[in-house]
């Protein structure tokens, strides 16, 4: 499903260059459920988002799904996110002026779709994720848990084959974090939806089937 | 997507407000500078009906006197005429008792039918329309003998003719009720004559009634302050001594003075021209500062919303989209406010405060103040839609 050979990424500032990554080798097979440890700042983040499309790599090459982005356009690669990859992000990042169901719904706003039909797709999500009884409640109405169970129908709404979360637990307590891995273990189990992760919590990380370790930018298990 | 994009503004309206609040004022100075200079410009193109080139007028400043002490006045008066049209450089002369750029006018308003009608109006003796070069249109000009006519004639522009007689032959017609009570010595007045128009404050002033009315010089009860001059084409302002001095042998205990059409028409050209211009840098002024303060918040806007440009990025839009969508948002927020401003705009002739703004010029003026300030919305709006497109999804999202 997801294959990265060789990659590398460097930040370069004016002061200095990172090696965020170094030769990342890595293949994640459809419907595997992946989590990514490591110290803050080893490059867990920018591996997401290279696996992610938001960010190219140096070097190396990045396959989704069998096909190779190299030379990819920008409306390319905003069209394979928007088909095949669904992101959570530790601070939700919704989107403060529109109301829970507008907030699922921004997905499908980049494909052609009726609004009807958006709208339905969006309520839908959210009664998957047990907040059928919210929808027009705007985010900062909500507890930390169900903003992130908001961004979680976000990522699902476009039935995307890839689940990327970037420690979508790190702001929420133990119980709250109990659940959004229970919505992500069920999407991993019911709908074979692949699922990569970030997290600190080991105990996390365990209930995961493989993690991935990583140290100052190399993989180190 | 617009569906989306009318939520976003609607649910911004706190923050979009003051935006909308600017829009709608610039839109509102805009409308009124393009009205005014509109109305200068269609007002400059309609003929003055006269000719200010070698045109001089004399003002004469003499105790008034009327009735059966005026005999000496009107015999002075009767030589002064004399004497001007003796004079080499001087081809006509004639009274025109309210010549153009003079700074005050006569307006006789009447009913008619229940109809309220108003003009100003102008006293010309025989001849004056050679000297003004007015242009007869039907009918004919004051001449000798019309004193003995047994009604008043009387001679009216195009617009005022048309404004009581519509498409009917206004030759002949009386245009007044007569007074209820009868007067001694009243005479109706009729209409012996049409001409194109006598528009005495230029080319840029309004387009209004005028009437003309008959006075010789020597008339017992209305005194002659201005004669009308047609100087010989190149008569230089050294001229001007000479007419003063053989004036002040005819009437020396007159005082005369003399001013040149040309001269007056200049100065209050680059007057009103000044007037346009001022308004004009004061709106762009405004404009300016209003645009400045619009790209500002814009631009605000967008650096607050990275992180949601970010987060529309990672769920599938591109660059384009992200551009687009900003730009879509900053125009549904002008066409708001451009909608208030027009409705604002509509009532303004209503209000009566702005007498030259016409429905049509209303129009105009607005058509005009709307394109400039959607492309002024349009250009402002462009560089905060770029910057967007420029956000890194990977950063955006990265922090808090
Ligand atoms: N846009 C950037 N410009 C420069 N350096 C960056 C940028 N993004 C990340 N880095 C650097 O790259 C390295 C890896 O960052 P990354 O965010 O991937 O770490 P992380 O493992 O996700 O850390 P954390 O656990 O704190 O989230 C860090 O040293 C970071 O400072
Ligand atoms: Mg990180």
């Amino acid at each position: 499903m997801i294959r990265l050979d060789n990659v590398a990424k460097v930040y370069r500032t004016a002061r200095m260059e990172t090696m965020a990554l170094n030769q990342i080798d890595l293949h994640i097979a459809e419907g595997e459920f992946v989590s990514i440890m490591g110290p803050s700042g080893c490059g867990k983040s920018t591996l997401l988002n290279v696996i992610g499309l938001l960010d190219e790599p140096s070097e190396g090459s990045v396959q989704i799904d069998g096909t190779g982005i190299a030379g990819y356009s920008d409306r390319q690669l905003a069209r394979l996110r928007n088909e095949k990859i669904g992101f959570i992000f530790q601070s939700f990042h919704l989107v403060p002026d529109l109301n829970v169901v507008s907030n699922v719904e921004i997905p499908l706003l980049y494909r052609s779709m009726a609004s009807k039909e958006r709208r339905r797709r969006a309520i839908e999500a959210l009664q998957s994720v047990g907040l059928g009884s919210r929808i027009h409640h705007f985010p900062n109405e909500l507890s930390g848990g169900q903003q992130q169970r908001v961004a979680v129908a976000r990522a699902i709404i476009g039935a995307p084959r890839v689940i990327l979360a970037d420690e979508p637990t790190g702001n929420l307590d133990s119980q709250m974090g109990d659940e959004i891995m229970a919505i992500l273990e069920r999407l991993n189990q019911e709908d074979k939806t692949t699922v990569v992760m970030v997290t600190h919590d080991a105990e996390q990380a365990k209930r995961t089937a493989r993690t991935i370790r990583l140290f100052d930018g190399r993989q180190v298990a | 997507m617009i569906r989306h994009i009318l939520r976003l503004v609607w649910n911004r309206k706190a923050g979009n407000i003051l935006i909308m609040a600017e829009i709608t004022i610039s839109f509102l100075v805009v409308f009124l500078v393009a009205a005014l200079a509109l109305f200068l410009f269609h007002n400059g193109r309609q003929p003055m009906g006269f000719s200010s080139e070698d045109l001089w007028y004399v003002t004469i400043d003499a105790p008034r006197t009327v009735g059966d002490e005026a005999a000496e006045r009107q015999e002075l008066e009767r030589q002064v005429l004399r004497e001007v049209a003796s004079m080499d450089a001087v081809e006509k002369v004639a009274v025109v008792a309210y010549p153009p750029y003079v700074n005050s006018n006569s307006i006789r308003g009447w009913d008619l039918d229940g109809r309220a009608l108003q003009s100003e109006l102008t006293y010309l003796s025989d001849g004056a329309e050679e000297v003004l070069k007015l242009e007869l249109v039907s009918g004919r000009w004051f001449q000798p003998g019309d004193e003995e006519l047994a009604f008043k004639p009387v001679l009216m522009n195009e617009r005022l003719a048309a404004e009581i007689f519509g498409d009917e032959d206004p030759l002949s017609r009386t245009f007044a009720d007569p007074p209820k009570e009868p007067r001694e010595g009243y005479k109706e007045s009729r209409v012996i004559g049409v001409f194109t128009d006598f528009r005495r404050n230029g080319e840029f002033s309004s387009l209004d009634n005028m009437m003309l009315l008959r006075r010789q010089p020597g008339d017992p009860d209305r005194q002659m302050y201005t004669v009308a001059l047609r100087m010989r084409p190149g008569t230089t302002a050294q001229y001007e001594e000479t007419v003063l001095e053989r004036l002040d042998r005819v009437a020396p205990s007159w005082s005369f003075g003399i001013r040149s059409v040309e001269v007056e028409r200049e100065e209050y050209r680059r007057g009103k021209i000044l007037q346009v211009v001022l308004a004009a840098s004061l709106a762009g002024f405004l404009v300016l500062m209003v645009a400045l303060g619009l790209l500002g918040v814009l631009w605000q806007s967008v650096t607050l919303r990275t992180q949601e440009i970010g987060l529309r990025r990672a769920t599938g839009a591109d660059a384009r989209q992200i551009c687009l969508q900003i730009l879509t948002e900053i125009m549904v927020v002008a066409v708001l406010a451009l909608t208030v401003g027009a409705v604002i705009a509509f009532q303004l002739p209503l209000t009566g405060l702005l007498d030259f703004l016409t429905p049509a010029l209303t129009f105009q003026a607005l058509g005009v103040a709307l394109a400039f300030m959607m492309s002024l919305a349009l250009i402002c709006g462009f560089y905060p839609s770029w910057l967007a497109t420029r956000v890194l999804p990977a950063e955006a999202l990265h922090y808090d």
